[in-house]
């Protein structure tokens, strides 16, 4: 290894991918654009199933006393009720948008076991579930009147106390600890992060490969450089790249948890804390180095984009798979498959940092699960560099995954 | 200097080199000719180290080549390609760095062969704002910037206009005259006449023909009769003991049976045509490839 050629190679990939707009603008909004995909979906699918506050709905009776009823249970909820006597009305309220559905009322409905609600949706579960509420509780509490007994009483003999989750932290009251949905959104917003920081920059590293031969200059640099030196000058020139891009984001975060936050008193999102911030980065490295040798491998394998995406997507897998198992990974992070992900080179990246947030590995298992990721690093780098030497040459037909093996043993 | 000593290189079953020996020297242009799919691209990446030979050796000035004689060699390959976001001057010094040459130096440099090449307006623009011809020059500087001791031209002239190309040419020849070893590869037999003072034909993965340019074209081939005329070109295709190399409506290019002289021919075609041009020449070096490789796929046909 030539190591001065390894360094012009080095500054020159990294000034090709810092110095553009893409990379500023990337830098600037990066996490802006993280927290939005990580956070807004379960926000948005939050804030659409909370019904608006005046959600008009018909409540077919022919009783005044029973509309009046519905009328007390239901205020403090979202809904306001319109009385209709028949449910013809009821319907065409509907039809005509006065309403978003009708429960249909029949009389002497104290004493039936199922009631209607018609909407225009069919999908409102929870008008459903609070016209439910309302109709459970005047049908039990007029059979217990009718039955004799006060229907407070006995609503305070059966009322059930409600269970918070709280994690616990040695030291810290549980009034003040914190909240479990709150660490899983900051564990979310980590692992998107990492998902889409690797996969960025490792397609970024495949297409620059695929790039050489595509725009021919493979042979000018190979009469300059061995393949060794062209392969890791990328990876590392865009590691750095994307490692100033990590130093802006942690940067900021770690002056908003020291020093922003403290001074102006915001609450911040639990669990992004500096010793969180750097685990992150460590394997985001990790991450980053191994994936980015397997896609320069893919690269110098495929003849055009296309095959370039076709040979990625089993790499591509493996950066998904932990992606999907969030939430079971979070609600057991003991679980044998989860310890296993964890070790597993390829998904332990992501799968040991949330066990970090939200579990607490020995630290053994920490360090025997970075041990592995440099070890897989080292054979992938050895791997990838024997796959380049004869991908990158290679025109016409482009590689498959089983060529690509057979490249391994060629010298 | 460059020796290539019975180099031999092979892909799985496919022998893309068979046997290819030859030994370029400072002080000329070499020439490394031949079809295409000859084993010439084959053969140029090993003299630049990109593959190594199965077997034969690649000698620079005596030593086998190493890692470190890429410093000394530059490159214009045939397939040719740029970054394309980068501008010219960062491209260039990028490529001369690689090379080992000192920044200062190689700025130095660029810049002379920019004034040359008329692209000093080009200089702080992006690659990709750079015509085909422009950018093949840049190429060209690329391949020279870090002042190698030997250069390989890849099909230098191709995608070239003739003004840029005679440029070119010149160049090349001023390159072959310093203390440099220049090789060029190339197809197009005019631009080898022109400028190579040794060839080495290769077809098949073998040479077929090697040697100062003048010893070949005495040794291979008879000499040659052109003929510039104003009449019927038909005459000459009823004459048995004539053959026609290359015929055009007011010029042909001819080889004569063994009895019969170019002043038989003069006599026999005065008179009926029109005639501004008759010259004893030797032949072309066209027609010493077309002959040689024409009759190696003849044998390779019957073998």
């Amino acid at each position: 290894m030539n190591y001065a050629k390894l360094g012009t190679i080095i500054r020159q990939e990294f000034r090709m991918t810092a110095a553009t707009k893409a990379f500023l603008a990337m830098t600037i909004l990066g996490p802006f654009l993280i927290a939005a995909i990580a956070i807004l979906p379960g926000l948005l699918a939050q804030r659409q199933s909370q019904p608006s506050d005046d959600t008009r709905i018909g409540i077919v009776t022919g009783s005044d006393d029973v509309f009046a009823r519905f009328e007390v249970s239901l205020a403090g909820t979202p809904v306001t009720p319109v009385r209709f006597t028949s449910e013809r009305d009821g319907r065409d309220a509907i039809d005509s948008g006065a309403v978003q559905g009708s429960l249909i009322l029949p009389d002497g409905f104290e004493g039936s076991d199922s009631l209607r609600y018609v909407s225009r949706t069919g999908t409102d579960m929870q008008i459903a579930s609070i016209l439910q509420a309302t109709a459970g509780h005047i049908v039990t509490s007029t059979r217990i009147a009718e039955a004799g007994l006060d229907p407070e009483h006995i609503a305070r003999l059966t009322q059930t106390p409600a269970v918070r989750t709280v994690r616990h932290e040695s030291g810290a009251s549980d009034d003040t600890a914190t909240d479990g949905f709150a660490i899983l959104l900051t564990a979310l917003m980590f692992v998107m992060l990492i998902y889409m920081t690797v996969l960025l920059y490792g397609q970024m590293i495949g297409r620059s490969v695929l790039t050489e031969k595509i725009v021919n200059t493979k042979e000018i640099m190979l009469s300059s450089v061995r393949p060794t030196e062209l392969l890791f000058g990328k990876i590392i020139g865009k590691g750095a790249a994307s490692l100033v891009q990590y130093g802006v984001w942690i940067g900021i975060a770690a002056l908003i948890v020291t020093v922003i936050g403290p001074r102006f008193d915001i609450s911040l999102p639990a669990g992004l804390t500096i010793i969180n911030l750097s685990y992150l980065l460590v394997f985001f490295l990790l991450a980053f180095f191994l994936y980015a040798t397997a896609f320069a491998a893919v690269g110098s394998g495929a003849q055009d984009e296309q095959q370039f995406g076709q040979l990625s997507m089993p790499i591509i897998v493996f950066l998904i798979v932990p992606l999907v198992l969030v939430s079971p990974i979070v609600m057991n992070p003991e679980g044998a498959l989860v310890v296993g992900l964890s070790h597993f080179p390829l998904t332990s990246p992501i799968v040991m940092l949330l066990r970090i947030l939200v579990d607490r590995p020995a630290w053994w298992e920490i360090g025997l699960s970075i041990a592995l990721l440099f070890g897989a690093i080292v054979l992938a780098g050895m791997g990838a560099a024997r796959i380049f030497s004869v991908g990158i040459l290679r025109s016409g037909k482009a590689g498959s995954w089983k060529e690509m093996a057979a490249w391994l043993g060629r010298r | 200097m460059v020796d290539v000593q019975q180099v031999r290189k092979t892909f799985g079953e496919t022998v893309a080199v068979e046997s290819v020996s030859f030994t370029a020297t400072p002080g000329g242009v070499f020439g490394l000719i031949g079809p295409n799919g000859a084993g010439k691209s084959t053969t140029i990446r090993m003299i630049m180290n990109i593959f190594r030979p199965d077997s034969g050796q690649i000698l620079f000035d005596g030593h086998r080549i190493t890692e470190q004689d890429k410093n000394r060699i530059g490159y214009l390959p045939e397939e040719r390609g740029l970054y394309k976001t980068v501008t010219v001057n960062e491209m260039l010094i990028y490529l001369a760095r690689l090379k080992g040459a000192a920044p200062a130096d190689a700025q130095k440099r660029i810049d002379e062969w920019l004034e040359r090449f008329k692209l000093v307006d080009w200089k702080h623009k992006k690659i990709d704002e750079l015509s085909k011809g422009m950018s093949q020059k840049v190429q060209f500087i690329a391949a020279i910037a870090h002042d190698p001791d030997i250069v390989f031209f890849d099909e230098p002239f191709s995608g070239l206009d003739p003004v840029s190309s005679d440029l070119m040419r010149d160049t090349i020849l001023e390159l072959g005259q310093s203390r440099r070893t220049v090789l060029i590869s190339t197809h197009i037999m005019e631009h080898a006449e022109k400028i190579c003072s040794d060839i080495v034909l290769i077809n098949r993965g073998r040479e077929v023909v090697a040697g100062p340019l003048k010893t070949v074209k005495e040794h291979y081939g008879h000499r040659s009769v052109i003929v510039e005329f104003d009449g019927d070109r038909q005459l000459f295709d009823t004459m048995s003991d004539v053959h026609v190399i290359a015929g055009y409506p007011r010029y042909v290019e001819l080889r004569l049976d063994e009895g019969l002289s170019p002043d038989d021919l003069l006599t026999r075609i005065a008179g009926r045509l029109s005639i501004s041009r008759f010259e004893v020449t030797a032949p072309s070096l066209h027609r010493i490839f077309v002959e040689q490789v024409g009759r190696e796929e003849k044998d390779h046909e019957l073998r």
